[in-house]
């Protein structure tokens, strides 16, 4: 191969300094073949080992290697090489050095890369590929301002390019060209251009691409609080399985929020702890902010969440005004709730869950009530008032018709004397002469079976046990794949967040 | 100026003052007169377009929409006042930054609340508040119905009734009778 030559040419002439982008030059050349190849023999896996193969190289880029492996890769002269070089900075002298080094390197690249793609037609997946690493460049570089110009240029392309290698590369383009749109502020003016682009994916059967625009889409409501439009894209576009695991989080947590502000907690819960679990270990603040939003919900549903949910190695900090709050509430103290809410203030606001934390008013007061009717047999309504601290011109009124209300929806079992302004709480009696012990032992079997069944259906049996063995050979070469497929998948998960 | 325009700006004076003399038989007239010839204007949504005098259309048109709201609430009909908001919002949010704002935005965006409040649909009710920028929630006509939905969900019925009285424009009366009916 190619690169075994390089690889003995390189370090001959760099000197310690310069080896260690001589490497990165190396491996993204390595990657380009690797895209070339997929794109040939029509393989998409490979074109996603190289964009995976991108990401470990991306803290290493700077302006010589990119513009070295630019005029490596698109003939010098073409317009597309002008453009895209325009983009990066003008390298200093040092640069230049290195780039005329890397000129006489080239000769034997280029002409081996001719022998491979004749008459000096480049591939549009190495175009987008290039498209791809400067624009990563450029944000990593918070060149904002540069890359924006730059991703439209590129989205521009892509829609006339109906390839499906592409689209593992066009997915990549689409996220990031939204993330620079983010950076800068304007996320409302790509709007229109992603639905387009999302029905495009959709004609093409794009289904990745259909995955990361619905995302974008759903973020690009959801940062300027737009649940309405939100909940009716979502409800209205297509849903398939999930190809991409980190989408399918994304997925999750914005289905998630939408549900919470429209007072769906239960399957608002669902969504969240599912996000949260999913997640890779390595996406922290993504499993931060599912988190709290988690920790919200469950406080919304009456739920008090554990104390190790907080404790989780590296959030602590991060959900420490929730855990006050959630103390707040489980205590039930109105006080002790108004002061965490002013406390936190700006960290809710910036979290945008101010307008849940003031829904949550009215949890701490059932929370404080339960208490109370617990407590005492009999109380006046003017000590609810007290108890509650309840900040009105009327308490007694107030806490009358709270307490009516909190008996009628079941929340605690008593009756209002209203000649003499007491409370009555019911004496709990004896709760094992009732059906309640049956429905309990009920649900607990029920569960029990549920999940018994559920295992079941999990179980793997190995394929073909059935039918004739194998030859040895086979299994050992089948084996094999498994495992670089599994080794593939770890992988994935690892990078990309 | 534009001949169009003219002639809408006079059916609205004339609509103005219907609404003045309390004649809402003719001001429902004039009205649906008025969106058949808003039609007309390319600048307004959903078609955007920027042509010369778009910042007077688009202003006219959100002060005709304004109106037609109001005027909903005082003959009571609430499917009108639904349809009317929602072709009044796309004048607050999406054309909000063309067009200096109109004082009458926080009280229609409050009785919308109110509405959502009375028909029970609190779900959406939420979805409306999260649009609000913490400057609006400030604004009084706004809080009354934050503060009712909150004495609502606490069970504090005293309170919502004691609201009635306090209530922070005049066409809010409508809803919060039907409110005050429904805690009953």
């Amino acid at each position: 191969m190619t690169q075994d030559v390089e690889m003995k040419e390189l370090p001959a002439p760099s000197n310690s300094a310069s080896s260690p982008p001589h490497s990165t030059l190396h491996h993204l050349k390595e990657i380009a073949s690797l895209i070339e190849t997929g794109a040939y023999a029509r393989e998409v896996r490979r074109i996603v080992r190289a964009v995976r193969l991108t990401m470990a190289l991306r803290r290493k880029l700077n302006a010589p290697v990119l513009s070295a492996f630019l005029s490596f890769v698109l003939p010098p002269g073409s317009e597309l090489h002008s453009r895209l070089s325009s983009y990066l900075p003008k390298s200093t002298t040092t640069a230049k050095d290195w780039l005329q080094d890397d000129e006489h390197e080239m000769d034997v690249d280029t002409a081996t890369s001719t022998t491979q793609t004749p008459g000096k037609h480049y591939l549009p997946e190495l175009e987008i590929y290039c498209y791809l690493l400067v624009l990563i460049f450029l944000i990593d570089q918070k060149k904002y301002n540069e890359a924006k110009p730059c991703a439209s240029a590129s989205i521009a392309r892509l829609k006339n390019l109906n390839r499906r290698t592409v689209d593992v590369l066009a997915s990549r383009l689409f996220f990031y060209y939204s993330l620079s749109y983010e950076l800068t502020g304007d996320l409302a003016e790509i709007r229109g251009n992603l639905l387009a682009l999302h029905r495009i994916a959709t004609l093409r059967h794009d289904e990745l691409g259909q995955e990361t625009l619905l995302n974008l889409l759903l973020r690009n409501y959801l940062h300027y609080n737009l649940y309405d439009q939100a909940e009716k894209l979502r409800s209205k576009a297509p849903r398939f399985e999930a190809h991409s695991n980190q989408q399918f989080c994304r997925y999750l947590f914005y289905l998630g929020k939408i549900r919470t502000i429209q007072l769906e907690y239960t399957d608002a819960k669902e969504s969240l702890l599912q996000a949260a679990r999913k997640a890779p270990i390595a996406a922290l603040g993504f499993r931060v902010q599912c988190n709290k939003w988690a920790i919200i919900v469950r406080l919304l549903l009456g739920e008090i969440p554990e104390r190790t949910v907080f404790m989780q190695k590296g959030m602590e900090k991060a959900l420490r005004p929730y855990f006050e709050l959630t103390n707040a509430v489980r205590i039930g103290d109105l006080e002790l709730f108004r002061n965490v809410a002013e406390k936190f203030s700006s960290t809710f606001s910036s979290d945008r869950t101010h307008n849940l934390i003031v829904r949550l008013r009215h949890n701490v007061i059932r929370t404080g009530l339960r208490n109370i009717s617990i407590s005492y047999s009999r109380i006046s309504l003017a000590d609810v008032a007290k108890k509650l601290r309840l900040n009105s011109a009327n308490p007694v009124a107030d806490a009358e018709s709270i307490v009516a209300k909190a008996i009628r929806d079941g929340a605690i079992d008593a009756t209002i004397d209203h000649t003499n302004g007491w409370m009555v709480s019911k004496e709990t009696g004896d709760i094992y002469s009732t059906n309640e012990p049956q429905f309990a032992f009920n649900s607990r079997i029920a569960f029990c079976l549920n999940m018994h069944n559920e295992a079941v259906r999990a179980l793997r049996f190995p394929p073909n046990s059935h039918k004739e063995k194998e030859s040895a050979d086979k299994r050992r070469e089948r084996q094999q794949q498994e495992q670089e497929l599994a080794k593939h998948i770890a992988e994935e998960d690892d990078d990309e967040f | 100026m534009d001949p169009k325009f003219t002639e809408v700006s006079q059916l609205f004076e004339r609509f103005k003052a219907a609404v003045v003399r309390h004649d809402f038989d003719t001001c429902s007239r004039f009205l649906s007169q008025l969106k058949v010839m808003l039609t007309q204007f390319r600048s307004l949504p959903p078609l955007f377009e920027d042509t010369p005098n778009a910042i007077h259309e688009l202003s006219l048109a959100r002060d005709i929409y304004e109106h037609a709201v109001v005027l909903s609430v005082k003959i009571e009909d609430q499917d009108a006042f639904e349809r009317d908001f929602f072709q009044l919002k796309p004048y607050y949010t999406d054309v909000g930054n063309r067009l200096p704002p109109s004082p009458q935005e926080y009280p229609i965006l409050g009785l919308n609340l109110l509405r959502l409040l009375v028909q029970n649909r609190i779900a959406e009710f939420h979805t409306e508040l999260e649009l609000l920028s913490p400057t609006a929630l400030e604004n009084p006509c706004i809080k009354h119905a934050v503060e009712l939905e909150q004495s609502f969900m606490e069970g504090a019925y005293n309170r919502v009734l004691s609201a009635r009285q306090t209530v922070p424009h005049e066409t809010y009366v409508y809803f919060m009778d039907l409110l005050a009916k429904t805690v009953r």
